[in-house]
C-alpha cells in the first residue's frame, strides 16, 4: 500500500508539475511551496497525537505518515524542473551540485544543531521545532512565484542570443573564406 | 550481513549507466526547438522539386506564396539567423566544401561552451536560483532530524513497540529515499 502510494505521489508530483508548467510556469512553484507548507500539519499531529497500544491509533498514525510523505515528495521533481528551466544547458550539472551541497549541509548540521535541543528541552519541542524548517522553506519556495516566469525567460533570450552570435561568427568565416583567393 | 547482501545490486546497476547514452544537451530547449521548426519550415518551402521533373510553373508559384508567408511568420524575429543556411556551412566545412545544399545537412545541435567563472556566477545570481539555494537547507532539517530520532522518539517518548516505530520511521524513510537520494 505504501508502495503504490508513493508510486503514485512520485508521477502524481512529476505529471501535476508538467501540467501545470504548460499553463503557467509560476504553478509549480506554487505547488511546490504550499506542499512543503502543509506538510507540517500530518507531521504536526502524529509527533504530537497520543498513542495506544491499540490498532485504532497505529493506524491513524500511519495514515498521517502517508499524507505526509506523500506532501513532503511532491516538491522533489518540482524542484530541480525549476532549476533546470533556470539555468543554462552547461551550468544546470553545477547548480544541481550546488544545492545537493546545501541539502546534505542541512541534513548534517539540522540533527547536530537541534541534538542541543534536545538534551535541554526534550525530543517532542526539537520535532516541533524542526518544523519550522518546512514553514520556512515552503515560505521561500512561494518565493519563486514572482522569480520564475522572467528568469526562465532570460535564459530562452540568452540561449537565443547565443545562436545569433554563433551565427554571426560563421558570417565572418564565410566572408574571409570568400575574400580568400 | 544483510546491509552487505542489499548494497551489491546497485554495483550492477550503477555499472550499467556507463552504458546508457549520454542526452544531447539544449537540445529540447524552447529556442533551439523554434529554430529547428524554422529550419524544417525554411527546408519546405526551399526544396525544389526533382531536377529530372523540372521546375514547374506551379511549383514556383507555390514557392512564392510560401515565402511570403513564411516572411510573415518569422519576420518579428530578427535575432533569428538562417540556420539552414548555418548547417549548409557546416556541412561543407566539415566535407572541404563538398556538402550537398539539402540532403547531407547535419541536424542542429545546441553549442555547449565550457562553464566558466563567469558563467557559474550569473547562474548563481540569478533570483529563482538564490531563492532555491536558500530554501533547501532549511527544508531538509526536518528530514535529517526525522530520520535520524524519529525511531527513538517513537518507541522510548510514545511508547510504541519497536516494530511500530520501525514501521513509521521506514514508510517515511521509504517516501524520502525514493523521491530524491538527497533526502
Amino acid at each position: 500500500m505504501f508502495g503504490a502510494g508513493n508510486a503514485i505521489g512520485v508521477i502524481l508530483g512529476s505529471v501535476m508539475g508538467h501540467y501545470f508548467y504548460k499553463k503557467d510556469v509560476r504553478i509549480p512553484a506554487l505547488l511546490m511551496g504550499s506542499s512543503i507548507i502543509l506538510t507540517t500539519i500530518p507531521m504536526y499531529a502524529m509527533i504530537n497525537m497520543k498513542y495506544d497500544r491499540d490498532g485504532g491509533s497505529i493506524a491513524t498514525a500511519s495514515a498521517l505518515t502517508f499524507l505526509a510523505g506523500l506532501l513532503s515528495i511532491f516538491p522533489i521533481p518540482i524542484e530541480r524542473a525549476i532549476l533546470t528551466n533556470v539555468t543554462l544547458p552547461e551550468t544546470r550539472g553545477r547548480a544541481n551540485s550546488f544545492l545537493s551541497i546545501i541539502d546534505d549541509l542541512g541534513k548534517g548540521l539540522g540533527p547536530f544543531l537541534l541534538s542541543r535541543i534536545i538534551s535541554s528541552l526534550g525530543r517532542k519541542t526539537a520535532f516541533n521545532l524542526s518544523l519550522i524548517g518546512w514553514l520556512v522553506g515552503g515560505s521561500i519556495s512561494l518565493g519563486m512565484i514572482c522569480t520564475v516566469k522572467k528568469d526562465e525567460a532570460n535564459i530562452q533570450t540568452k540561449i537565443r542570443d547565443k545562436i545569433s552570435r554563433r551565427q554571426a561568427e560563421l558570417n565572418v568565416v564565410d566572408v574571409e573564406e570568400a575574400s580568400d583567393p | 550481513m544483510p546491509f552487505l547482501i542489499v548494497s551489491i545490486p546497485s554495483f550492477f546497476v550503477g555499472f550499467l549507466s556507463y552504458f546508457l547514452p549520454d542526452p544531447e544537451r539544449g537540445s529540447q530547449e524552447k529556442a533551439v526547438l523554434e529554430q529547428v521548426r524554422r529550419v524544417d519550415d525554411e527546408d519546405q518551402i526551399l526544396i525544389p522539386p526533382d531536377k529530372e521533373e523540372g521546375a514547374s510553373l506551379e511549383y514556383e508559384e507555390k514557392r512564392e506564396v510560401d515565402a511570403i508567408a513564411y516572411d510573415a511568420e518569422f519576420s518579428h524575429n530578427s535575432n533569428f539567423e538562417n540556420l539552414h543556411t548555418q548547417n549548409q556551412r557546416m556541412q561543407k566545412s566539415s566535407t572541404g566544401g563538398q556538402g550537398s545544399d539539402h540532403c547531407e545537412e547535419e541536424p542542429y545541435q545546441y553549442d555547449i561552451e565550457k562553464p566558466d567563472l563567469k558563467t557559474t556566477l550569473a547562474m548563481v545570481r540569478t533570483p529563482t536560483m538564490i531563492l532555491l539555494l536558500i530554501q533547501g537547507a532549511p527544508n531538509v532539517i526536518p528530514f535529517g532530524i526525522t530520520s535520524v530520532f524519529l525511531n527513538d522518539y517513537l518507541a522510548q517518548d510514545k511508547g510504541l513497540t519497536t516494530e511500530v516505530s520501525n514501521h513509521m520511521n521506514i514508510t517515511l524513510e521509504f517516501y524520502w529515499k525514493n523521491g530524491n537520494s538527497n533526502h
